[in-house]
């Protein structure tokens, strides 16, 4: 049994390491300028390179959950209406109407109140403080970032492996956001804590990768198989406890920390699995035939 | 059944369990109750108020009703028809509305002529209605929770009510619109807006605190060469601060310098002049100057705000500044104070003392409103505060109230006496036994006090005649609302006759065993008194109805029952050891309850970010035991065949590191907290070292047992 549990029959469809090192690597690097030119699209069409939430923007946020039989350009255009001066933009994702707006809040929750009976949940937030949170995010998304960075090093002493498991975890951000403006997911504190916590999920398999490869002995495809098998198990876990989050609330805090999630976990598997793996896989053959090399020198 | 007792006699899979058993105490203990959820809408306070008095006196009328929009309440005007007149009558109306309205402002009662009485009432909807509700629940019966939204007023109820009692007992004077008796699993568990629905405020002191190195000489010689248009030399610096100036003074006048030095030494008050002696080239100004007097002459010279020094040391010549309501940022402040000193550090928020002063303030207003249940906590210069009611706006918790003194001219007609402004100072309350009542003693400004006393002349408020005293008596509003009247004493008006008096006892009623005049002086003071420190910008706000936050909190139970299904799923698919999907489940089902007792310890509020937290750091235990099971489960090969301890280990190896980075990644937004979200950084990390303390150990025995079987 547990010798089966291991190295029994590998779903062949999954044998990464059925393509060379190159091919590894360059797949999510072709994915990776994908992603950068939906950014690019993104920033061409509105101006901006993010989509910046009322977080960080300031303004009022109000959020209708279980609205799935209102229309968001009808009420938009009733809000507008009703509103002139107050800016007024509606979205709409799994049930939840989000009308963003400058000030009149209360005005809105009464009128969705006594014509459509809903209930909304409303965040106003002032310019100033936006702006503190504006300058605060990214400030402490970097820091997160560097200190990952350094216990990366600190634990595997040597640069290359560090680095790769750094710049898998940059690639999941990054694609996450991409993603993220795709699906008008704007960024909020709340999914800059969820962008957080995919360093950390990020850097989980990226160790496992790591380690199987610097100390275990067997082939190294073999290793990566290995690997793979644990690495798959692990997102795929944390991917089903993520979906279920997305499906069963209707919070926007908790929705937005899930999607990005689910993104960024999607890519990972990708960035994991193929970009990292491919150039680890690629500098330790070479190392090997390098030290096998001088050994017959010798 | 041996390989189960040799498990529970391992050391890390004991420490699991106990942990377990500690949280499941914290949570745990109190069982189910039967509760009544209700929430009412149309409240009609004033039937409410008719209906109670009509129980008790004969023909109530009501003569005039207003809505306060700021404070959100009504003012009703009854008017009673008693069957005799006397004191205990009017005392017993007092007793009887004041007992309707618990936290609202007390009731005046008015005799007008024979056995008609008019009363006035201050309530809000909540309060009539909640006193109504409490009156008919018993002597056990409590409620336990209120949220006033709008219109709707939402009252939970520590019994199980009938439907049909409750809207009987309500008339026409509220409907019913949702009604529930759910027996509750009652826990520990602390919840917070988010799940109860509530308000939240982000609100900012508005202050700043800088640090500044100052030498007397130079700044004493800076501010004297600029107020005399010279260059002076400090020529000698002694001990103590006694500082020595040479100043230039050919062809001067030695009575216009002498002049100048005097108004020198007014215009700073708190440098002192120890010896001037005028000599026809140069004169020597001898002054005695601390490094901090020279830092306060700077500052009250330079600022139109106030800037108190709040530390420091003489030694050091370093002190650190608060400017409370000062906007100014580091540059502003330099360009007015580099030529005096030099700035150390500066902060765009006020002192931490400050921090908690305000803190307090908003603690006690709310207390003062009725309004109970609110959580502070403080996110750097941003005190953010919860209640399950609206308190900002016009609502007077994060706002002043606005406070005027009227006198009566003529029947109901009054005149503006004097504002919060006009009261330079206000002391604690107390009993004045002399007066027999109980009184808050209050300072005017000189010029309130003369104006004052002009208006009392005019309109006979301080006649020696007390009949035409009492009949301009003062009264004391708070947005509006009345919350003192009384006339003024004999002696007082005496005094006041002669000249203008600055020190009032505002006397509240007696005697000492009053608790309604107590009461009264103690809002009095409190509102007076401990206006707020700074003031406060709310820089963010939000809302949760309470239906919504009730269906979070169930979406959220849901949402981990499948989670915890789909996990268990995978991990059976994968494995197919049913052993092993118990030890996982059994495992994060710990630390889910390790988290939440956890909380409940340190009296943390469960919100969306910590339910967040609690997600992701079970997200990642799930992965570490996944990790942890694979290297148990790998044998290596041929001649490297690894004992399990080995293969334990390196499955630690990655535990540990990957804990590492979740921590060192949460860290800096644990620290900087970015709004509501310290919670979701604080549950992962602490989630984490749980895991790698307690749980993972743990599990990694269970292992052991579980492959080796």
């Amino acid at each position: 049994m547990p010798q089966e549990a291991t190295t029994g029959s590998f779903p062949s469809l999954l044998d990464v390491t059925r393509l060379s090192s190159k091919q590894m690597v360059i797949i999510p690097l072709a994915f990776l300028l994908f992603s950068a030119s939906i950014l690019a699209w993104n920033a061409a069409r509105t101006g901006t390179l993010f989509n910046y939430g009322i977080d960080f923007t300031g303004g009022t946020l109000i959020s209708f959950p279980n609205s799935y039989e209102l229309a968001p350009e009808e009420i938009e255009a009733e809000l507008k209406q009703k509103f002139p001066i107050a800016e007024i933009s509606v979205k709409k994702g799994g049930g939840v109407l989000s009308v963003e707006s400058q000030g009149k809040a209360d005005e809105i929750l009464a009128l969705m109140a006594a014509e459509y009976g809903k209930e909304g949940t409303r965040t106003t937030l002032e310019v100033p403080l936006a702006e503190t949170f504006k300058r605060q995010a990214p400030v402490v998304l970097v820091a997160a970032y560097i200190g990952m960075v350094i216990v990366v090093y600190v634990v595997f002493r040597s640069v290359l492996p560090s680095l790769l498991v750094a710049a898998t975890a940059f690639l999941d951000m990054f694609e996450a956001v991409a993603f993220m403006t795709v699906l008008g997911v704007s960024l909020s504190l709340a999914t800059v804590a969820a962008l957080l916590m995919l360093i950390g999920y990020s850097v989980d398999d990226n160790i496992l990768l790591t380690t199987r490869l610097l100390r275990r002995r067997e082939e190294m495809r073999q290793r990566i198989r290995d690997g793979l098998k644990t690495g798959l198990t692990m997102t795929l876990t944390t991917l089903a406890a993520l979906i279920a989050l997305y499906v069963f609330t209707t919070s926007d805090v908790l929705r937005d920390i899930a999607i990005v999630l689910i993104l960024g976990m999607s890519a990972d598997i990708m960035n994991t699995w193929l970009f990292n793996a491919g150039a680890m896989r690629g500098y330790l053959e070479k190392r090997y035939r390098l030290l096998e090399e001088r050994g017959r020198g010798r | 059944m041996k390989l189960r007792s040799d498990m529970l006699r391992d050391w890390r899979i004991q420490l699991l369990i106990l942990m377990d058993l500690g949280s499941l105490l914290v949570l745990l203990p109190v069982v189910t109750k039967s509760t009544t959820e209700l929430t009412v809408e149309d409240v009609n306070s004033s039937l409410i108020l008719m209906h109670v008095l009509e129980s008790s006196y004969q023909n109530v009328t009501r003569l005039s009703s207003a809505l306060n929009e700021g404070l959100w309440v009504h003012s009703f005007c009854f008017s009673v028809v008693t069957p005799r007149d006397n004191e205990t009558m009017v005392s017993e109306l007092k007793a009887k509305l004041s007992g309707m309205i618990p936290r609202g402002i007390p009731p005046d009662v008015l005799v007008l002529n024979g056995t008609l009485v008019h009363a006035n009432v201050t309530a809000t909807d909540r309060d009539c209605v909640v006193t109504l509700i409490e009156g008919s629940l018993g002597p056990k019966g409590k409620v336990i929770w209120v949220q006033s939204l709008g219109k709707s007023i939402s009252i939970t109820v520590n019994k199980r009510l009938n439907r049909a009692e409750l809207e009987e007992l309500l008339g026409t004077s509220a409907r019913v619109v949702e009604f529930k008796t759910p027996r509750t699993l009652k826990t520990n568990l602390k919840f917070g807006i988010d799940f109860l629905g509530g308000f939240y405020y982000n609100v900012r002191p508005v202050g700043v605190t800088f640090t500044a190195k100052v030498e007397a000489g130079n700044v004493t010689q800076t501010l004297l060469g600029d107020f005399l248009n010279t260059t002076p030399t400090l020529t000698e610096e002694g001990e103590k601060g006694l500082l020595t100036f040479e100043i230039p003074t050919p062809g001067a006048d030695s009575v216009l310098m002498d002049l100048a030095i005097n108004d020198f030494f007014s215009t700073y008050a708190n440098l002192r002049e120890i010896s001037f002696t005028f000599g026809n080239e140069t004169s020597e100004l001898v002054m005695n100057a601390s490094n901090y007097d020279a830092l306060e002459a700077v500052l009250n010279a330079t600022f139109s705000v106030r800037y108190d020094v709040v530390g420091g040391s003489e030694a050091s010549g370093v002190f650190e500044v608060e400017g409370k309501n000062s906007e100014a940022d580091r540059t502003e402040l330099e360009a007015s104070l580099n030529k005096y000193l030099e700035i150390l550090s500066f902060d765009s928020k006020v002192s931490g003392e400050t921090m908690t002063e305000v803190e307090k303030m908003i603690e006690s207003r709310a207390d003062f409103m009725g309004v109970s249940d609110l959580r502070i906590k403080r996110a750097g210069e941003y005190i953010i505060v919860e209640s399950p009611e609206r308190i900002a706006g016009n609502s007077s918790v994060l706002e002043p109230l606005d406070f005027e003194a009227r006198l009566w001219t003529s029947g109901n007609i009054t005149v503006r006496a004097f504002t919060s402004e006009d009261v330079s100072r206000v002391d604690h309350y107390y009993f004045v036994s002399e007066a027999g009542g109980w009184a808050v003693p209050m300072t005017l400004r000189r010029s309130a006090a003369e104006k004052l006393r002009d208006l009392a002349l005019t309109h006979g408020a301080i006649d020696a005649d007390e009949t035409v005293r009492r009949k301009h008596p003062l009264g004391m509003f708070f947005n509006g609302v009345e919350v003192y009247n009384a006339s003024f004493s004999s002696d007082l008006a005496q005094s006041m006759r002669e000249e203008y008096v600055v020190s009032f006892l505002a006397i509240t009623g007696g005697p000492r065993e009053n608790d309604e005049a107590r009461k009264r002086a103690e809002d009095l003071y409190i509102n007076l008194e401990a206006s707020f420190p700074t003031k406060l910008r709310t820089a963010g706000e939000g809302q949760i109805p309470a239906m919504l936050g009730k269906d979070f909190a169930r979406q959220v139970v849901s949402a981990a029952a499948a989670a915890v299904i789909g996990v268990l799923a995978i991990i059976y698919l994968r494995y197919r050891r049913p052993k092993l999907v118990v030890a996982v489940m059994g495992v994060s089902l710990s630390e889910v309850l390790i988290l939440l007792g956890f909380s409940t310890l340190v009296g943390q509020y469960l919100d969306l970010g910590s339910v967040a937290g609690i997600v992701a750091a079970i997200g990642t235990g799930v992965d570490e035991q996944i990790v942890i099971t694979d290297e148990a489960l790998y044998q290596g090969e041929g001649k490297r065949r690894l004992v399990m301890s080995t293969r334990i280990s390196r499955a630690f190896f990655v535990v540990f590191t990957a804990a590492a980075t979740v921590i060192i990644a949460m860290a800096p937004l644990a620290y900087v907290g970015l709004g509501r979200l310290r919670g979701f950084a604080i549950m992962t990390i602490v989630g984490v070292l749980a895991g790698i303390s307690i749980t993972r150990p743990a599990y990694g025995r269970m292992v052991r047992y579980l492959v080796e079987d």
